[in-house]
């Protein structure tokens, strides 16, 4: 594909004969009462006939060998039907592999096999008849240990003699690559600064109020295997349990049923869709496994790391160059690794122009846990760099924090706008959103009774950030450092829309419905193309795999409104083109004369005469097939996909990872109160520019969801490990969200810059607070300690923390005059 | 977080509870299970029956004796004490407290009894209790005992109860003096990492004449600081160097040490309160 056909998209998307009457409004969401009442029918509702339970063992020890496993009295326990350890594992599945990776390790299994390699990792699997023999019996499994030396931290990682997570690969480090844009070496070579900081992200990560669950059920009669799991991409979870359980993808169906959160966490579920699925094929019962708190407590967060970043400056504060160095913790999962540092490419160089770019990663296997592509993936962290090092920056060259950042901001004039990488921003005003933000925040005042009150001795800071959300995977950037291209794509999906043999109109998403108000979105999409309201359309909110969907069906990236808006929409008006040339035939009438209103096919746009309804059109397109138009096809049921039209193939030079990118400015007012140094936001204002809004409601909701849970990271939320690899916040009493009491109030201002390449200028959505937010936070801290002198490096920013960074400061002694 | 097998009983008078207490090897009594529960289904405990205290009327009374006696039932929850008037009116200071409990869902579960029982070291009550001078009152088939609430907690998650007995009432008597009580925790219904409860009466002439000190989250579990007492008592604000009082005293305690703060930081928040808190209520005198 060109490099930037954009505004071509605007003209081939327009001739749509979209015309929006409810989309734009703020619909209540209609799958909110079945949720409060308690019969949305998640995975765990099901239950099947004769079911049986699944208990995991997870392992005590970060790092050991399994010296030998004895099951035998966990066997006697009555009610146990199956176990299953690392030996029948090893002999009955392949192991999983790299997606990235160019050297992928063998001997990672969906069971721990010969040693553990992290703290809660999958020992073995006991099936009974019911919960509590399944968790009896659990604690009955003799394991015999051998603890190996832990691995707990980059550094140690690539010491030369350390211990190899990997044996077969002869090395910790899973992938190193250097990428280089533009000529930095000149850039630095120019600037009158060098600005240099190192930036650390803690562990922490997502955890949706349902676990994960699978069911499954291998049907003898029709060798199929049935799963209902709570799995966010279960198109790739066929192709992948295919591959290690050796059961064809044609035979086994996937079922998803409403989500109760996702948040990216449900993407790593695969592996025990396997296991699972292996169980049930073994024991001949359906097999079900609810994941305890404390299991989605172990792993699969969000990876810790670090990264270098110098900043080429000019003194007046313009970017000349950037090097940034990543070095990640990716525990031990091949699976993904490296993938938070590959994905930090979509909003690398944030809202600034900077075309002198170069990038390095490491992805570092360790004995922390597994990770998965939690909310934003390494876009967060990646934010908080870039807007660190612009407030980093301001400080070292003496400018203003919001002039520095006008100064660098990609020129409105310049949309659509290529970064130096080759991702594609599509639309967006980003000076704009920088000046609604200060006028919405009142940031001018803010200043002023910041010095006011530093008078009376309060430490009050503002803090400022403007970050990209990028959307919609376009997921070949695992193969950047490999030769190969993949044979997947996140960029496109597949969805159904008909016109049910009673007049209904009925759509089917067929992807997971996440709880981020999908129904209600597609249904007043597709209401506006048939002239309905929004309540007469039936929403299928689930994921079946025998049904239409691409490979990598699933919702993720915050693709929803890209992707599966294109696909329905898609569907719709071919659905819709068919009922008009259906009725044009069966009326007698020209087809360009009639229009769908009401649930009725019509002519006369003044009038709006109704002649044929769609009940009885469908009566005529399924049954009376004798007096059924002879150029038509029976049936009222459209299969459409739809692929967003900017995905690039990948080449090292130019490359897009995702394809919308929304926008947004954080301002964050905080006080920090010296008797514990515990930090209270007083004022948060964001301007969210997401292209054109389906629902406000919804897209607000998303806001301060995804908004409380930045915050969350950048004060609250960290898996904290002994030097064991002993994970130490397993409960919600260690591992600290911050509930509806610490959330702030937030100030909320939407900004439309319509997307040319979506298919109503839509675009991501869902992760906008969890990316800008910390580094507005931080800012806002940093700016209230400033009386201190403290940089603010690394999350979360604890009182206890703050209270040992400021301890030795002069301030600090000043103030403590009266006690210590 | 599946528990072993238990049975569960509910029996219906103390007398039956007290017999089955007596009887049931290995069972636990159930007084509320906002910790009891959770730690059954992490299988740090897996008591063979739980017998459920939670229906017995008698231990559900807040009274109101002789003007000035307030006797609490074991079983009455932490909402219904925040809310009582007997309790509001007579001990604000407990009410208060109450109210700082947790979340709306612990505090209708939750017994005061439960809590005193379990005797974590950073639970809200009982530096208050032991500001009340608290008694709690037990009682098992052969014997009925009371003991101060200072006797009563022997350090963190351990007191003076026997096997077979049941704690069936607080006693304490009426006192709306100034008050101030305190947590520090950085999530509203988190543990307390520093807290304190605090009351004073100071006379005329601006001497204190009354005043009780009592802290949460040490090591040792709640105390009473009867050091800083003793050096407050008699004398006004002038002539006391508040920060060096609470300085000895604090240099002297070790506190929790754990994801939450170190003992360290424990101690110089704790240090802030109570100069913060001490200061108000012997110089302005009352603080709610």
């Amino acid at each position: 594909m060109s490099k930037l056909s954009t505004q071509e998209q605007v003209t081939a998307h327009s001739e749509s004969s979209f015309s929006a009457k409810n989309v734009g409004k703020g619909v209540l969401r209609f799958e909110d009462l079945k949720i409060i009442k308690g019969i949305r029918g998640y995975a765990d509702d099901i239950e099947f006939a004769d079911q049986h339970y699944a208990a995991v063992l997870s392992s005590p020890y970060a790092h050991a060998k399994i010296v030998r496993i004895d099951v035998s009295k966990a066997l006697q326990v009555p009610g146990v039907i199956l176990i299953l350890t690392g030996k029948e594992i090893k002999s009955l599945t392949n192991p999983m592999s790299s997606r990235a990776a160019t050297k992928s390790p063998t001997s990672h299994y969906i069971l721990a096999v010969d040693k553990v390699r992290f703290m809660g990792e999958p020992v073995a699997l006991v099936v009974a008849k019911s919960k509590y023999i399944a968790a009896d019996a659990v604690s009955l499994i003799e394991v015999e240990y051998e603890p190996l030396p832990v691995v707990s931290s980059i550094e140690e990682a690539l010491k030369k003699d350390a211990p190899l997570i990997y044996p077969e690969l002869g090395s910790n480090e899973l992938i190193f690559d250097h990428f280089e844009f533009g000529d930095v070496n000149k850039a630095f070579k120019e600037a009158d600064k060098i600005v240099k900081q190192r930036l650390k992200i803690q562990r922490y990560g997502s955890t949706p109020l349902e676990t994960w669950n699978v069911n499954a059920y291998f049907d003898k009669t029709r060798e199929e295997l049935l799963v209902y799991a709570t799995d966010q991409q279960p198109g790739r979870t066929v192709q992948s349990v295919e591959r290690t359980i050796k059961i064809p993808a044609s035979k086994i169906r996937l079922i998803v049923p409403p989500v109760g959160g996702g948040f990216g966490n449900k993407l790593a579920i695969w592996h025990f869709v396997a296991l699972m699925g292996l169980a049930a094929k073994l024991c001949g019962k359906p097999v079900k496994w609810v994941q305890t708190r404390m299991e989605n407590l172990y792993a699969f967060h969000r990876p810790r790391g670090f990264m270098d970043a110098e900043f080429a400056m000019r003194k007046d504060g313009k970017i000349l160059g950037v090097k940034l160095s990543d070095w990640q913790a990716d525990g031990n999962w091949p699976y993904v690794a490296a993938l938070y540092s590959l994905i930090k490419f979509a909003n690398m160089s944030g809202v600034y122009e900077i075309r002198n770019l170069s990038f390095e990663y490491r992805s570092v296997a360790t004995n922390d846990p597994p990770i998965v592509q939690d909310r934003g993936v390494g876009k967060p962290f990646m934010s908080f760099v870039i807007e660190r090092m612009m407030d980093i920056a301001a400080d070292e060259l003496k400018l203003d924090k919001i002039a520095i950042r006008q100064k660098n901001l990609i020129p409105t004039e310049k949309m659509p706008y290529t970064t130096a990488s080759g991702e594609v921003y599509e639309s967006g005003n980003y000076p704009e959103t920088l000046r609604r933000a200060l006028r919405l925040s009142d940031y001018n005042l803010k200043r002023e009774e910041q010095a006011r009150l530093r008078k009376e001795g309060r430490y009050i800071g503002i803090g400022l950030a403007e970050g990209i959300e990028p959307g919609t995977s376009n997921l070949g950037y695992y193969f950047l450092s490999k030769a190969d291209q993949p044979d997947y794509n996140g960029a496109g999906q597949m969805s159904t829309v008909e016109i049910a043999p009673d007049g209904v109109v009925k759509v089917n998403m067929n992807g997971p419905e996440i709880g981020t108000g999908h129904v209600t979105t597609i249904a007043q999409v597709v209401s506006d193309v048939f002239g309905l309201e929004p309540s007469e359309i039936v929403v299928d909110a689930s994921f079946d795999s025998t049904l239409g969907h691409l490979t990598y069906a699933g919702t993720y990236s915050n693709a929803f409104n890209d992707v599966y808006i294109g696909a329905v929409l898609k569907a719709s008006e071919q659905l819709k083109n068919k009922v008009l040339s259906i009725a044009s035939s069966v009326l007698k009438e020209p087809k360009e004369s009639l229009f769908l209103k009401e649930g009725y096919v019509c002519k006369n746009i003044q009038t709006a005469e109704k002649l044929l309804s769609f009940k009885e059109l469908a009566k005529i397109s399924y049954g009376r097939l004798l007096s059924f138009p002879k150029d038509q096809e029976p049936g009222l049921k459209v299969v459409a996909a739809y692929v967003n039209p900017t995905a690039k193939p990948f080449v090292r030079s130019d490359f897009n990872v995702q394809l919308t990118h929304s926008n947004s400015v954080h301002v964050c007012y905080v006080e920090v109160i010296p008797e514990n140094w515990n930090v209270k936001i007083l004022d948060y204002s964001i301007v969210h520019d997401a292209g054109k809004v389906i629902n406000p409601i919804i897209v607000e909701g998303l806001a301060i969801g995804s908004t409380v849970s930045g915050i969350g990271g950048a004060m609250y939320e960290e898996f904290v490990f002994d030097e064991q690899g002993i994970n130490l916040s397993l409960t919600f009493g260690d591992y600290l969200k911050p509930t509806a009491m610490e959330a702030p109030e937030l100030r909320i201002e939407m900004m439309e810059s319509p997307a040319p390449n979506t298919v109503l200028g839509t675009k991501a959505v869902g992760e906008g607070g969890a990316i800008t937010s910390l580094a507005a936070v931080a800012g806002a801290i940093e700016d209230a300690l400033k009386p201190f002198n403290v940089r603010i490096t690394e999350l979360p920013v604890t009182p206890e923390k703050i209270w040992n960074w400021i301890k030795q400061s002069n301030e600090f002694k000043r103030i403590s005059g009266g006690v210590r | 977080m599946y528990p072993s097998n238990f049975e569960y009983m509910r029996p219906k008078t103390l007398e039956e509870a007290i017999e089955l207490i007596s009887s049931m090897e290995g069972s636990r009594v159930l007084a509320g299970g906002q910790s009891l529960l959770s730690m059954m289904k992490l299988r740090i405990f897996e008591p063979s029956s739980l017998i459920d205290i939670g229906f017995i009327p008698e231990l559900k009374h807040v009274k109101l004796e002789d003007k000035h006696k307030v006797r609490i039932g074991a079983m009455v929850n932490h909402h219904e004490i925040l809310d009582n008037p007997i309790v509001r009116e007579n001990l604000p200071m407990l009410s208060s407290t109450a109210e700082k409990i947790a979340d709306l869902q612990v505090r209708n579960r939750g017994t005061i009894g439960g809590s005193i029982c379990e005797a974590d070291p950073a639970a809200d009550y009982l530096p208050t209790l032991m500001a009340l001078n608290a008694k709690v009152h037990l009682k098992s088939k052969s014997e009925e005992r009371s003991l101060d609430i200072e006797e009563f907690i022997k350090g963190p998650f351990e007191t003076e109860i026997q096997d077979g007995e049941i704690l069936t009432e607080v006693e304490i008597e009426k006192n709306t003096e100034n008050f101030a009580v305190e947590k520090y925790a950085r999530r509203k219904a988190d543990f307390a990492v520093a807290s304190v409860a605090a009351s004073a009466r100071l006379a005329k002439d601006g001497k204190v004449e009354y005043i009780r000190v009592a802290i949460g989250a040490t090591s040792e579990g709640p105390k009473r600081l009867k050091d800083i007492e003793s050096s407050i008592i008699g004398k006004t604000s002038a002539q006391l160097d508040l920060g060096q009082i609470i300085q000895n005293t604090i240099s002297k305690i070790d506190m929790i040490s754990d994801l939450h703060g170190g003992s360290e930081y424990r101690k110089y928040v704790l240090s802030g309160m109570l100069m913060r808190m001490l200061e108000s209520l012997i110089t302005k005198g009352r603080q709610r």
